[in-house]
């Protein structure tokens, strides 16, 4: 199974209101229900981690081959940042359902293209 | 060793963040997943991973969980839970049937009602493994028992460049935390993460 | 590492599974249905007599009589003429059903309403001219039929899950994305929790809360002598064996009329005992001579003994069932909101009103010092039983030095949270803090303007620290630890004076740096901004109170 993801112009900082746009590619080697596309943020650190999915666009029985155009408006926040207990960072995956299978591709949320420094 | 000997790492680079933690398999007693189904059978229906705060209870029961067959279900009771039977009620399948195979972490949270009432709300269950701070309860699965060997070979594994640096000063940590392993990684991510001046 | 947490089943269970699942879920589904039919059958007697046509009627005569039964020994009867399709008719009946009472007072007031002669209103059943009522009944007994159908909801549920059951959608974790949990039990914990409240409620109010208003209310009724006319000891089967209840007819009069009653206490609840019953019996034997409390504004209220015992306290155990109703459905209500707040991720809903907020503190002065009370009464409340019994064996003689030794920890505690208590009151007697932001909810890069004044005697205060402080918050649940640690990533001094014509009050405006975060919440990972206020106050408790603030990002639009 091969899954790959990337954004039109290959950026992976976006400013609040602004539109990531992409596409996500599939080529599968046995059925599954669904693939979907997902935008989500996530923390790391010493915390629990938490996940919050903004967006997720789902496309249900999808060829063996095949690709979806992609455009969400990212939210106003929160922000990627990192601290000293948190780091909070963001994503797109396209998953392969039910098997979980996964690609990623980072990204950077805010106003600025480096995440905000806390410490 | 002072923590300027230690770069300071984001949280999400940490090597002592939950999730690279969360992520240890684990280690000890030389005995393997299959090893530990073997071991179950021998043991029957209902038995206990014992052993103190910090020293594998949790990662073991979720290693339990991936080696069994099927899908069982894990149920944990969390220290700030107010109401520990009613957390356990509230994600258990209703009834509770010899199908399933039930795993519950931190079953020394409830009090000798909630226990029987765990016991009997259980009791067809195919499989029931709790993880408890003493033994008494049930018959014992396993008992870990954490030993700086391990907390050496953890820190291996989570900072393969800086544990030849960290290793002389393992077994004051060790002996400081009283064998909670749990704690010295507490430790050891704010050292990482330049909070207060660490020193072993 | 993989993780399968979920509640999962099997499509099918066995045989013998089967049988015994549809047997017992289809008893709980049966019992649960005849009593919801019962109900539903009572509630619709009770619902009937309002459907049926008002009809003018005579009072002939009026009175208490008895029933005969001893749980609920007097009825008022009424007899009264109407006349119905040319026809005229007598009836004594009341309600449609019940009306039968254990109290002679609530018998004699409600047929006290109709004296012989009075012209009234009945209710005639069109189908039945012979069947009338005089009063209707409110079918409370309809909110009952919640009760039962938690068991047809049990049996149910338990039949199709024995029948159909369910099938799990929790997979493996292979992506992050997919850790977003979306939660369970959070409802069922709210729900639990209110059944709870309401039951303890529903016990707390008639056994406590009403019967302590009217002893507090009886300090001013006159003690006036009365003689008993009888004394019995009625009892009645209950589903854990007899209750016994000491039925005490007395007669008094006040203004050269005579009224009769039968309450002994205010708390009448709390005596279905043989010993009790027996005890009062003996008291207030037949055609004795007594004494009673008599309402001097509603002659027909009197009561016989007013003052409060200890045994009264018991009352308060309906309120454990409160407590704990309220800190089930507290801690799954507040779970429920951090997830929303979670999920509502976007913040684009966030409110764009930019009016000035006045502040209200993390924990007011008053909730420290109910708080802290709260605890002290518990504990101490707890803990003097045990007192009062060793203290008791020192009385005696025969002394329970285990006792004594044990409770000497739970004691030093109990002190020390009346200790709390008392710092907490002196505390209440501080200059309060009153802050005013503007905008209510700043922005990151944004101005902000702070306005404090202080309630009370701010002239006591030596000194006053005003800062904002930006911190983050982790919580890991390992095991069976829950720790949270906090970190600070910044702190704005907006005041930090000793000069006491700066202290009252006083404005300062601030502009918060655009390459901070905002504030963020989720399960277990925040961003807070608080303002602190910090005031000295020579030989007092000094003055410490927070006040959480949101701090949104930067608009869109400024980007």
């Amino acid at each position: 199974m091969m899954l790959t993801l990337h954004t039109t112009d290959g950026g992976s900082w976006f400013k609040p209101g602004e539109l990531v746009e992409g596409r996500a590619s599939w080529h599968l080697d046995q059925e599954v229900d669904a693939v979907e596309v997902r935008l989500f943020w996530y923390t790391t650190g010493k915390g629990t981690q938490d996940v919050g999915i903004v967006r997720a666009l789902r496309i249900d029985s999808p060829d063996s081959s095949g690709h979806r155009d992609f455009s969400i408006r990212v939210p106003e926040g929160p922000y990627s940042f990192s601290g000293k207990l948190i780091t909070l960072a963001w994503a797109i995956e396209l998953v392969a359902l039910p098997s979980g299978e996964t690609e990623r591709l980072d990204l950077r949320i805010g106003p600025q293209p480096v995440e905000v420094d806390l410490t | 060793m002072s923590s300027a000997a230690i770069a300071r790492h984001r949280p999400a680079d940490n090597p002592f963040a939950s999730h690279r933690v969360e992520g240890l398999a684990y280690r000890g007693r030389g005995i393997g997943p299959g090893g530990l189904l073997r071991r179950l059978e021998e043991t029957g229906p209902r038995s206990a991973i014992v052993g103190p705060k910090g020293s594998g209870k949790s990662t073991l029961l979720e290693e339990l969980a991936s080696a069994l067959p099927g899908d069982p279900i894990l149920v944990r009771i969390i220290g700030s839970c107010r109401h520990p039977w009613l957390t356990v009620r509230s994600q258990l399948p209703r009834p509770v049937t010899p199908n399933h195979l039930v795993l519950i972490d931190g079953a020394e949270q409830l009090g000798p009602i909630g226990w029987r009432l765990l016991l009997c709300a259980t009791r067809r269950a195919r499989t029931f493994v709790a993880t408890l701070h003493r033994p008494g309860r049930l018959p014992i699965l396993i008992e870990c028992t954490p030993d700086l060997e391990l907390l050496r070979v953890l820190v291996v594994e989570l900072t393969p460049a800086d544990a030849p640096t960290l290793m002389p000063d393992l077994e004051e940590l060790f002996l400081r935390h009283c064998g909670n392993i749990r704690s010295c990684f507490r430790e050891l991510y704010d050292l990482y993460a330049g909070r207060r001046s660490v020193e072993f | 590492m993989k993780i399968s947490i979920g509640t999962s089943s099997e499509s099918r269970s066995g045989c013998a599974g089967k049988g015994f699942g549809t047997i017992f879920f289809g008893l709980f589904f049966l019992m649960g249905s005849l009593f919801t039919v019962f109900m539903l059958a009572e509630t619709w007697k009770q619902i009937e007599p309002w459907l049926w046509p008002a009809t003018d009627c005579t009072i002939l005569s009026s009175g208490v009589t008895e029933t005969g039964d001893d749980e609920a020994a007097y009825r008022p009867l009424v007899r009264y003429r109407y006349e119905f399709d040319g026809q005229v008719r007598e009836s004594d009946r009341f309600l449609r059903s019940g009306g039968d009472t254990a109290s002679f007072d609530n018998a004699r007031d409600r047929a006290a309403r109709y004296q012989p002669g009075d012209a009234a209103t009945c209710r005639v059943d069109s189908n039945h001219p012979s069947l009338a009522v005089l009063e209707r009944n409110v079918p409370w007994i309809g909110l009952v039929i919640f009760f039962p159908l938690i068991f047809v909801a049990i049996g149910g549920g338990g039949l199709w899950t024995t029948w159909v059951g369910f099938s799990s959608n929790e997979k493996e974790v292979e992506s992050i994305s997919q850790k977003a949990t979306s939660g369970r039990g959070q409802k069922f914990m709210v729900g639990f929790g209110l059944l709870f409240i309401a039951i303890g409620g529903a016990v707390f109010i008639p056994m406590a809360l009403v019967p302590s208003i009217r002893s507090a209310a009886s300090t001013s009724w006159r003690e006036t002598p009365c003689t008993i006319v009888s004394s019995s000891m009625r009892s009645w089967s209950t589903d854990d064996g007899t209750s016994y209840r000491a039925d005490v007819l007395y007669e008094y009069r006040v203004d050269d009329r005579s009224w009769r009653s039968n309450r002994v206490e205010f708390f009448g609840f709390l005596s279905t005992g043989y010993a009790d019953a027996r005890e009062i019996l003996d008291r207030y034997p037949d055609r004795a001579s007594a004494t009673c409390w008599v309402n001097p504004r509603v002659p027909s209220k009197s009561v016989l003994e007013r003052q409060f015992r200890f045994k009264h306290l018991l009352g308060l155990i309906p309120l454990v069932f409160i407590l704990a109703g309220w800190g089930v459905a507290n801690y799954g209500w507040k779970q429920m909101r951090v997830r929303k707040a979670a999920e509502e991720k976007t913040m684009e809903e966030a409110s764009e009103d930019d009016s000035p907020r006045f502040l209200k503190p993390q924990v007011g002065p008053v909730g420290k010092v109910g708080g802290s009370l709260f605890f002290a009464l518990f504990w101490n409340g707890i803990v003097s039983i045990f007192v009062w019994q060793a203290w008791k064996g020192w009385e005696q003689g025969n002394p329970d030095w285990f006792l004594t030794i044990f409770l000497v920890p739970f004691v030093l505690v109990g002190l020390a949270s009346f200790g709390f208590v008392g710092h907490f009151l002196l505390a209440l007697a501080n200059p309060r803090p009153r802050l005013t932001l503007t905008p209510g909810q700043p922005r990151l890069g944004g101005e902000l303007r702070l306005e404090w004044r202080f309630a009370g005697r701010s002239s006591r205060l030596a000194s006053l620290r005003i800062f904002l402080e930006g911190r983050e918050e982790a919580t890991y649940q390992r095991g069976t630890d829950t720790i949270t640690e906090r970190e600070v990533f910044a702190t704005f001094d907006l005041a930090n004076t000793q000069n006491d014509w700066e202290i009252p009050q006083g404005a300062i405006e601030l502009t918060v740096p655009s390459d901070s975060m905002h504030s963020f919440e989720a399960d277990a990972n925040k961003i807070i901004w608080e303002i602190k206020v910090e005031g000295e106050i020579a030989r007092w408790p000094d003055i410490g109170q927070n006040f959480p603030i949101t701090i949104r990002p930067i608009h869109i639009e400024n980007l």
